[in-house]
């Protein structure tokens, strides 16, 4: 166990949640994709504090800082979800086109409706 | 040794969750990899020093985000619905992109190893992650970040109170 | 420290006004509130204290920023006062949550721990979120709310994963420190300490929509009710880019070499896409939206020239930049008011409809395209100016031409206003909109006077 390696695994975990927020077209699976960025950038935190010389303590604070601010976002963003529920019954994040650049061929397009 | 079988034991399992949780398309299925992925990085925290987070991060991710998740899959009753899947264009474009960012990172590692090998010695003493540290360093250092995040509470509570509420009518 | 503390107990005042009947009450407790805190920081009275703790630090550089930033959210909340905004979150809950953003906003204009700055961006945006999404019964709004929480807290997630790096090739959270560890190694930065560096710009980049990574702002701008949209396209700008400067300039300027053709190669991109976006815009609200990322472009000029009179000259740029903006949009909430829609249709013919509106449009629009003598004139002078003396000349060329394409797409709404026909009968401005609107075109008319000043007090 070296620092090398806890660093391989924040950073293969942080290219998962990209390749998972980049890719999933169910909404929920894109907040759970940004969760696992999080930790992984939490783990490199705690890696760090561990391993390098000066501050250790800094490293584990900071990372109960983004604890909370994770419980936070996903606090907002669930009642984000739910308000759009109710709305369009609907979570597929491909049919979000109400809002867009206007088309050339019509006019009018791109007003909210 | 015993250190180093938990830590690989661990990344295994945290990849592999971690995997699952991208590639599973019902999102309760996801839902639930995420908890076995969060158990991992707990596991993490507790090998590397900082058992108090590891504390809190049980605590919070498990205890609070994963039910808020499961109580909105629940409440919207999404846990029939299959993902409708992107075009493969899209997922070689995310798999490129986030491949790239793994290979821009580890080669960094690597071209950074020499120190990272080389600071090994000065692993810390096995107080430093437990209540009694970090509580002095968050309320003395960190006080005023720790004082002001619960204005983040407060906008997170009031913000989701406001968004997720019926409207009489509605 | 006394502001953060108004501040928050203003925020949570607020809150409680809601309890007996106080709701009336809401708009001119805040107004208040906010008055004293500008009055306070004005004075610099107990801004620093020994519970700062190296966390935050109010120098000239933090009150400069936290006063424009107070003046900007008090002309806010004052529109507030409107009964014809659409929007179904409660006039006391808006202001509060826009309290508490601000409150974020004067973080990441006074950090010097990168906690603080964390923190600060997401108090900034988490109750943005929700207020973009304040027209909850429309698809729009949830749209737009929805965008703007992907796009940012994806953001977050590269901001956090940045710190992170940092922290681990520098061993500290502190800028001080930071920029020390740097001096100290000027040969042997670390591959980790640049990806670090790259991550938190990339962070940053989302928050003041600088290309690529604009592609949220105009949806996002066009979905929010409009009195959201003027906080988010000033507020919001300013506080983002007083963070990147301040994040810079203290914590990264040994490694200027490093990072600095990233920032112009951004800035040129910027410019080019929020310019050359703007021209096909059918709505002034998406306008604007293209207009303040090309600012963004102009704002990023500011960065790479650190240096005496660069703060000045980033101060000024967003003053006058702010200012015209929150004036844009003010006319548009009166047009929506007198029935009209958010196309630039709507506001033909309105020097005709109101005078004063139509002539302070006017100066807003003029100020933004860079005309002597007003603000965004000086504006534009001085970033150029520090940009040339650093010798980006070419990049300098580049922001000139692209301010002559700005001129195409401001006129547009200078040629509505005088010279087609009124799209409705006269109205009248309500109390609030009038004095918001004479405030600001005073300051873009009077921030002429400023910059000698400006430049000597930063």
């Amino acid at each position: 166990m070296t620092l090398e390696r806890c660093l391989l695994l924040a950073f293969a975990l942080f290219a998962i949640g990209v390749y998972g927020a980049l890719t999933r077209r169910h909404l929920v699976g894109l907040l759970i994709s940004i969760e696992l960025m999080l930790n992984a950038a939490n783990i490199n935190l705690a890696a760090f504090a561990h391993f390098r010389p000066g501050d250790a303590t800094g490293g584990a604070t900071f990372a109960l800082f983004t604890i909370a601010v994770a419980a936070c976002e996903m606090a907002a963003a669930l009642s984000i979800v739910v308000a759009m529920y109710r709305r369009r019954r609907n979570l597929d994040l491909d049919k979000l086109r109400s809002l867009r650049e206007p088309i050339e061929a019509e006019p009018g397009a791109g007003k909210a409706p | 040794m015993m250190s180093s079988i938990l830590f690989y034991g661990l990344s295994t399992l945290l990849f592999a969750a971690a995997l699952l949780v991208i590639l599973s398309r019902n999102p309760i299925h996801s839902a639930l990899w995420l908890v076995t992925a969060f158990f991992a990085v707990a596991g993490h925290y507790v090998l590397l020093n900082a058992q108090f987070l590891a504390a809190v991060h049980v605590i919070v991710y498990a205890g609070a985000i994963m039910v808020l998740f499961l109580f909105t899959i629940m409440l919207l009753n999404l846990n029939k619905e299959t993902e409708p899947q992107h075009s493969l264009l899209v997922k070689l474009a995310g798999l490129v992109a986030g491949g790239m960012l793994l290979v821009v990172m580890v080669g960094a590692l690597r071209r950074s190893s020499a120190e990272t090998a080389s600071d090994l010695a000065t692993v810390h003493s096995g107080t430093v992650g437990l209540v009694e540290t970090l509580g002095k360093v968050l309320f003395r250092d960190f006080l005023l970040p720790f004082e002001l995040s619960s204005i983040l509470f407060l906008a997170a509570l009031v913000g989701a109170v406001v968004l997720g509420k019926k409207e009489l009518g509605e | 420290m006394s502001l953060y503390l108004i501040l928050s107990i203003l925020g949570a005042l607020v809150l409680l006004s809601s309890l007996g009947r106080g709701k009336r009450l809401v708009v001119p407790l805040a107004i208040a509130g906010l008055l004293g805190a500008l009055a306070v920081t004005g004075m610099g009275l107990g801004l620093d204290h020994p519970l700062l703790k190296g966390m935050a630090e109010f120098d000239r550089y933090a009150v400069l920023f936290s006063c424009l930033l107070l003046v900007l959210g008090t002309l806010v909340v004052l529109l507030l006062t409107n009964p014809n905004e659409r929007s179904d979150i409660p006039r006391v809950e808006m202001a509060a949550l826009l309290l508490f953003s601000l409150t974020g906003g004067i973080m990441m204009a006074s950090f010097a721990h990168l906690v603080m700055l964390f923190l600060g961006v997401e108090i900034l945006s988490i109750p943005l979120y929700i207020l973009a999404g304040a027209r909850k019964r429309e698809r729009a709004g949830n749209e737009a709310a929805l965008k703007y929480f992907i796009t940012g807290s994806f953001a977050t997630g590269f901001l956090l994963f940045g710190i992170a790096l940092i922290y681990g090739a520098t061993g500290s959270f502190s800028t001080r420190a930071i920029a020390a560890w740097a001096e100290a190694n000027p040969a042997v930065f670390t591959p980790m300490f640049h990806l670090g560096l790259l991550l938190m710009l990339v962070g940053l980049a989302f928050k003041i929509s600088a290309a690529p990574f604009h592609f949220w702002a105009p949806d996002v701008y066009e979905g929010s009710p409009s009195i959201v949209t003027s906080f988010m396209s000033t507020v919001v700008k300013v506080a983002a880019i007083a963070a990147f400067y301040r994040l810079f300039s203290e914590a990264f300027p040994a490694a200027a070499d490093a990072w600095s053709w990233v920032i112009a190669a951004v800035a040129a991109l910027t410019l080019a896409v929020g310019n050359l976006g703007a021209l096909a815009q059918r709505s002034f609200k998406r306008l604007m939206a293209y207009s303040g990322i090309s600012h963004a472009g102009f704002l990023l000029l500011a960065l790479l020239s650190v240096g005496p009179g660069s703060a000045g000259a980033l101060w000024i740029y967003a003053a006058a930049y702010s200012f015209a903006t929150l004036i844009a949009f003010v006319s548009l909430l009166a047009v929506e008011a007198a029935g009209g829609g958010e196309s630039l249709e709507a506001l033909s013919g309105l020097g005709r409809r109101n005078p004063f509106l139509g002539v302070c449009l006017t100066i807003s629009m003029l100020s933004l395209i860079g005309v002597p003598p007003l603000a965004g004139f000086f504006g534009k002078l001085f970033v150029f100016g520090n940009a040339v003396s650093q010798r980006h000349v070419v990049l300098v060329v580049f922001a000139v031409v692209m301010s002559a394409v700005g001129m195409a797409y401001y006129m547009r709404p200078i040629i509505q206003t005088w010279l087609r026909p009124p799209a409705g009968s006269p109205f009248q401005l309500s109390t609030s909109q009038a004095w918001v609107l004479g405030i600001a075109t005073a300051f873009v008319v009077l921030l002429a006077a400023a910059p000698v000043w400006v430049m000597r007090f930063l």
